[in-house]
């Protein structure tokens, strides 16, 4: 895709489909925290049911976005005319701006959770300066994937230290789930043809085992 | 040492407390049954009555606490929601 996105041409459509699954699953996720924030008006589940509905909306926009420019550059001729590009990359990145946006609100969110953070100045200030690193920096892609590596990485740990005290199937499910997105994040942040697709078949794994862990609970 | 309830074990407590006495009781019962003080016990039954899990009656001067529906459909899920609530941690 005139080279602003690092997946290799045969992987072309492929990372929007397991997008799409992934949003299917963050959904799933999220009707069911609504469910228990129904019931029970806890703060813990609001916030994982926003954070599971920003994450969603990320892979869909995600999804939508690489499919649009996809489907107009095969339709293209060889000789490409600068409103042609200056058009497929506006619509590349506004759409990946909002992807990376709400990917990261949705990080953050969990991230209250995963370390109980109660302080609305931390809150804030986390999502300022992630904002401003994945927006405002000079080489913003792999800026993106280091703070969601972060972020994972402690989302992780709790899950983690959770699956050791419960010892649950469950438990252990959510911790591999996100070791894998995490480790996703690691292979996104170089920006090479094998390793996105790397980290693309990492992160479909993750959320499948996710959407398995979703399948159990609800039983 | 036993560990503090959560909200959401709170809420089965009370809804079960219910549920056992045919889906009715009074509320100084459900008072030492829920092992709650009167605020939060008042606090609790408010919540629970705007989301139309429980509801007021009232019979020969008497106000008793009666579990909805939805109230019954919430015990049902239960054991979902802590598998769901424990696998997370939060």
């Amino acid at each position: 895709m005139f080279g602003f996105s690092p997946s290799p041409q045969w992987f072309y459509g492929v990372d929007s489909a397991f997008e799409i699954v992934t949003t299917i699953v963050c959904i799933s996720i999220a009707l069911f925290s609504y469910k228990i924030y129904r019931f029970t008006e806890a703060r813990n589940y609001k916030l994982l049911t926003y954070a599971f509905i920003a994450i969603s909306f990320s892979y869909l926009i995600k999804a939508v976005t690489n499919l649009k420019v996809f489907a107009e550059t095969i339709q293209l001729d060889n000789i490409v005319t600068v409103e042609t590009y200056t058009k497929l990359i506006s619509i590349y990145q506004l759409g990946h701006i909002s992807y990376r946006l709400l990917y990261i609100m949705g990080l953050i969110l969990l991230l209250i959770l995963a370390l109980n953070i109660t302080c609305k100045r931390t809150m804030s200030i986390i999502a300022i300066l992630s904002a401003i690193a994945i927006i405002f920096s000079y080489n913003y892609q792999p800026m993106f994937h280091i703070v969601s590596a972060i972020f994972l990485f402690y989302i992780f740990t709790h899950f983690h230290q959770n699956a050791k005290k419960k010892k649950t199937r469950t438990s252990k499910l959510i911790a591999i789930s996100f070791l894998l997105q995490f480790i996703s994040q690691i292979f996104f942040i170089f920006k090479d043809p094998l390793y996105y697709v790397g980290g693309e078949l990492i992160l479909f794994t993750g959320y499948i085992i996710l959407s398995y862990y979703i399948i159990l609970v609800s039983k | 040492m036993k560990t503090k309830r959560t909200k959401i074990e709170i809420i089965r407590d009370i809804l079960s407390a219910i549920n056992i006495q045919n889906g009715r009781i009074k509320p100084t019962h459900l008072l030492y049954k829920a092992n709650l003080s009167h605020n939060k016990l008042k606090e609790y039954t408010e919540t629970l009555k705007n989301k139309d899990l429980i509801k007021y009656t009232k019979e020969k001067n008497r106000t008793y606490i009666e579990i909805t529906r939805k109230g019954r459909e919430f015990l049902a899920e239960y054991r979902k929601i802590m598998h769901f609530t424990d696998s997370l941690g939060f």
